[in-house]
């Protein structure tokens, strides 16, 4: 087999691969299923895709785009429309019979019968003894959502059912990521082909090899031409400075990165812009220059979110809350990660704060961080308690309708919320609840009407640090 | 403990093997010789294994017995997975086809595929297609006075969708009547007038259809046998060794109870002369074929050679002669094999360490050295909390583990001020790392159940959301698959994160 000239690192995979592959048209030589393994960013649809482009029209091929499949009856769907494309294609004068429908293959018995049928009738437009393997590429089968333990089989057993004097046999390549699905079906023999991960030096080649990309972005030539005054036809330099480039890339970020050569190829594509940016006249022919002017680049990956949004940049107003529900959430976050029994202690309004052991009382020094820990879980009324002693009484004063006075006037609110209603409150941890800030303990919906129910906060410690100081509250004086 | 056995090879008889034996440059044989040896060595993955042929003869005489002397069978072939059942099966049909194509007819099933009411529908659509070409004429031939009655009930009926809906129409018992009724077709019409045909039924996974409710399926097509005219074989194919259990006491009554076993090769003899007879060449006749007869020979007969070790290694492990012949397929390519020796099995032996390349070990040599802290770190934590692992705690280790590492690194170095000391990336950036962790399957999500037993729960998993998946993504609860005392045999001690994986 000759090699491919676009797949590099994978010549020994190529050889197995070609192996359990049926270039001769002669079916019953080749196994009709083979899996191919590997993590995240090993090349495996790449390389089958380009196998087959390779062959060309020699082999009948489909492929399947797992990101096009959200149920296992629409992978059925699909694995039916694309081989009626692939065949109409090879046999132009093929027409289709009034049966054949793809879009109505939503099960496994019909997808049988389908096959037959599409079998047989293009298998009349060719010679008697032609016999012709018809490959479905299944891309990541083991990531399809609503796959059950079942599916992987009944495509393994697929080519059993199907009359076996048709002259096209059908034939599997699934490409797999996790190990643990292939476990699960080892007693079916079914050839496996591993693709490891690539090496770091492999990385790295690989990473130059896609040097033309780069090469042809349009700002980057503007600027050579414009600012630099290099010609467009002097590829040396260009080659120098997009190999510079990526090899800064590699350097910063193998360790982040990994393996995994797409996040790879992405934060050079990330870092690209800028850095065509700092180059200039005195620089773009010094490796060194390049980096030094550079280094604010590798220094940070710039990979998060916040960055990438334009205009709020907060973590904190992403939520958009109001005054009161922030509250709560602070309120709720203290009751999961302090202990009930220090309350009284903690939020007695006779005196103040106090700081320190005198709180608590005695203990020892806990082994973690307790806010690393999951949180804890508490009843409503607690967070309604600690919610009471924490929010602060200046800010609240306004004009009441009578409804709400009346509301304040409730003899078990009366005197407890002297300004708000408790309709507020509860509208407020609906709200919470609603967005999953607020977690029931048991059941993902639980009733906060139902006394039994336990609640927990979800909120990691990072964010309600930014609530509580957007409130001007001092969360740190209570968790010491 | 193997012993040098000894092989009465007759296919080589006629051969000098002596200067076979003394070169060990593989001959230049004509090319064409060379793709015969390699497509009759392809032929031989539908080959039944030796140790099999026991078995293969039972499922072979009942099919004779059915097509031939219109005999009525059932048998259940019971056996592990990939252990030659289907195959077995349809050698036998082949065989039969040559000599008896248009004397029966084929029905095939799988009790995975096929649910009760999909495998009636399948029955009718299997027994028309094959009736259509045994016969050469239209279905609706069979009720033309039905069709003449509809006819006249509804003005205009095509007979397109008769052809379904007539079959599957009613209850079982009728539409097995349906069926008998086609199978005893005798027309007035002289066209018509031919032998009876005999009913192969194979059911794949027979065991699915022996379900605990009502297996009215299996229950009337045995029924119908027993009194039918024409001749009937019922063949099931399971892994299930109890699977008499199964069946419903009115199913097992009806049944002839014959259970044909496909077992695994018993002892090791066994095991090595159905690899031998897998791949000798039966009945040579170039030189090509003789000469590879002969080196098979000497090479099994060499009782340390790579092929006995790969035997052994299979029959040690899995005993499984197909897998066996999964790896001899990677060198019986046309690029390959013309340059293959049996006495270099290197290829294969590449083929067969392929497969550990996704195992524990090459994955964690393949992640990067901040990866690696990482998982070193929660390997750590996993031991310090018993097992209650999340990111927070993960990344509060790696950075107590880096800080207390930067500060055994001196900042002043030969009188400069350099700083030394390792970069400490920040908890965002470790985020995307800890992904590509769970990404990796060293972590997973504590009560993660995977792939999922039926289609409701896959459906429920994937669009229902779980308190645990509402968790926010630092305090998620996880589980490390990996130990730090795995870690460490893995870590070379050169490495600077040696140090790291003892507590």
């Amino acid at each position: 087999m000759s090699k491919l000239k676009n797949v590099v690192h994978r010549d020994e995979e190529l050889v197995f691969l070609d192996s359990f592959i049926d270039k001769d048209n002669q079916p019953d030589l080749k196994p009709n299923n083979v899996i191919i393994q590997g993590y995240q960013s090993c090349g495996k649809t790449y390389v089958v895709e380009e196998y087959f482009k390779q062959q060309k029209n020699e082999i009948l091929s489909c492929i399947i785009n797992h990101k096009e499949i959200f149920s296992w009856k629409n992978l059925l769907k699909e694995i039916s429309r694309a081989s009626l494309q692939t065949l109409r294609l090879k046999f132009s004068n093929y027409k289709v019979s009034n049966i054949i429908d793809p879009s109505g293959t939503e099960h496994f018995y019909l997808l049988v019968r389908f096959f037959s049928q599409l079998f047989s009738d293009c298998g009349q437009q060719i010679d008697e003894a032609a016999r012709y393997s018809f490959y479905v590429v299944i891309d990541k089968i083991d990531q399809l959502p609503e796959i059950d333990v079942n599916t992987f089989p009944k495509l393994i057993k697929l080519h059993e059912i199907l009359p076996s004097n048709l002259k096209f046999k059908l034939k599997f390549i699934y490409t797999v990521e996790n190990v643990s699905f292939i476990d699960k079906y080892a007693s079916y023999d079914i050839p496996t082909i591993v693709f490891p991960r690539y090496t770091a030096d492999e990385c790295l080649q690989i990473l130059l090899s896609k040097k033309c990309l780069f090469k042809a972005s349009s700002q980057f030539n503007e600027k050579l031409v414009d600012e630099i005054g290099i010609k467009d036809t002097v590829p040396r330099v260009k080659n120098q400075i997009v190999e510079a480039f990526l090899h800064f890339v590699y350097e910063a970020f193998y360790l982040y990165t990994g393996s995994n050569l797409q996040d790879l190829l992405d934060m050079a594509f990330l870092k690209w812009p800028q850095f065509v940016q700092i180059l200039n006249n005195d620089n773009y022919a010094n490796e060194v220059d390049m980096y030094k002017q550079s280094i604010d680049l590798w220094k940070n990956t710039q990979d998060y979110l916040e960055e990438n949004i334009p205009g709020n940049n907060k973590l904190e107003s992403q939520y958009d809350l109001s005054d009161l529900s922030k509250y709560l959430l602070v309120a709720s976050y203290l009751c999961s990660y302090l202990q009930p029994k220090y309350d009284s202690k903690v939020f007695a309004k006779k005196s103040a704060l106090r700081q320190g052991r005198v709180s608590y009382g005695r203990r020892a020094k806990f082994d973690f961080n307790p806010r690393h820990l999951s949180p804890g879980i508490f009843p409503l009324e607690r967070l309604l308690a600690i919610f009471q002693a924490i929010y602060p009484y200046s800010d609240r004063d306004r004009n009441y309708t009578d409804e709400e006075k009346d509301d304040i006037n409730n003899k078990h609110f009366s005197g407890l919320i002297p300004n708000t209603s408790n309709v507020e409150v509860y509208e407020a941890i609906g709200e919470l609840i609603s967005s999953k800030l607020l977690l029931p303990s048991k059941f993902l919906h639980a009733s906060p009407l139902n006394s039994n129910t336990k609640w927990k906060v979800n909120v990691p410690w990072e964010i309600i640090l930014e609530i509580s100081s957007s409130l001007h509250f001092d969360i740190t004086e209570y968790l010491q | 403990m193997t012993t040098k056995r000894k092989y009465t090879n007759t296919s080589t008889t006629t051969v000098d093997t002596t200067p076979l034996q003394n070169n060990k440059k593989p001959k230049n044989f004509n090319e064409k010789y060379i793709e015969e040896l390699r497509i009759k060595l392809l032929e031989k993955n539908k080959e039944i294994p030796l140790y099999l042929l026991d078995s293969f003869n039972q499922v072979d005489t009942i099919l004779k017995q059915t097509v031939i002397t219109k005999e009525n069978h059932s048998a259940i072939l019971v056996g592990p997975r990939a252990n030659y059942k289907t195959l077995s099966i349809e050698t036998s049909l082949n065989n039969l086809k040559q000599k008896y194509n248009d004397q029966f007819i084929v029905i095939k099933l799988n009790g995975i595929i096929h649910t009760e009411e999909s495998a009636i529908s399948s029955m009718a659509t299997q027994l028309e297609l094959q009736l259509q070409k045994l016969r050469g004429d239209s279905f609706s031939l069979y009720f033309e006075e039905e069709l003449a009655e509809r006819e006249k009930a509804l003005d205009k009926n095509s007979e397109a969708v008769n052809l379904d809906y007539k079959l599957n129409n009613g209850s079982l018992i009728d539409i097995f009547q349906r069926f008998l009724q086609i199978m005893n077709y005798k027309s007035t019409d002289t066209r018509h007038k031919r032998e009876k045909v005999s009913m192969v039924f194979i059911f794949d996974e027979i065991d699915s259809f022996a379900g605990p409710v009502r297996q009215t399926l299996l229950y009337n097509l045995f029924d119908m046998v027993e009194g039918s005219q024409i001749s009937f074989c019922i063949i099931g194919c399971t892994t299930k060794i109890n699977i008499m259990e199964f069946l419903e006491k009115r199913v097992k009554s009806r049944f002839s109870n014959r259970i044909i076993y496909f077992p695994k090769p018993a002892n090791y003899k066994e095991f090595t002369d159905s690899v031998f007879h897998l791949l000798k060449i039966k009945d040579a006749t170039n030189e090509a074929e003789q000469c590879w007869n002969q080196k098979l020979f000497e090479q099994i007969n060499i009782s340390c050679s790579p092929l006995n070790n790969l035997i052994k290694k299979n029959f040690d492990s899995t005993k499984d002669i197909r897998k066996f012949f999964n790896l001899f397929q990677v060198v019986f390519t046309k690029y390959t094999f013309p340059s293959f020796q049996i006495s270099d099995l290197s290829l294969i032996e590449k083929f067969d360490k392929n497969r550990l390349k996704s195992g524990l070990t090459s994955r964690v040599k393949s992640l990067s050295d901040l990866e690696l802290s990482i998982l070193i770190a929660a390997a750590r934590v996993s031991i310090k909390t018993n097992d209650n692992v999340n990111f927070n705690l993960v990344y509060d280790e790696y950075s107590s583990l880096l800080t207390s590492i930067n500060a055994s690194i001196p900042s002043v170095f030969g009188g400069m001020d350099i700083d030394k000391t390792y970069k400490k990336w920040n908890k965002q950036d470790i985020k995307n790392v800890w992904e590509n962790l769970l990404d990796l399957n060293f972590l997973v999500e504590k009560g993660a159940l995977g792939i999922r037993e039926s289609a409701l729960q896959a459906f429920v998993a994937s669009n229902y959301h779980t308190i645990q998946s509402s968790v926010s993504f630092d305090l998620r609860n996880l589980n490390v698959l990996v130990t730090l005392q795995e870690l460490r045999r893995i870590i070379p001690s050169s490495s600077l994160l040696y140090q790291w994986t003892t507590l």
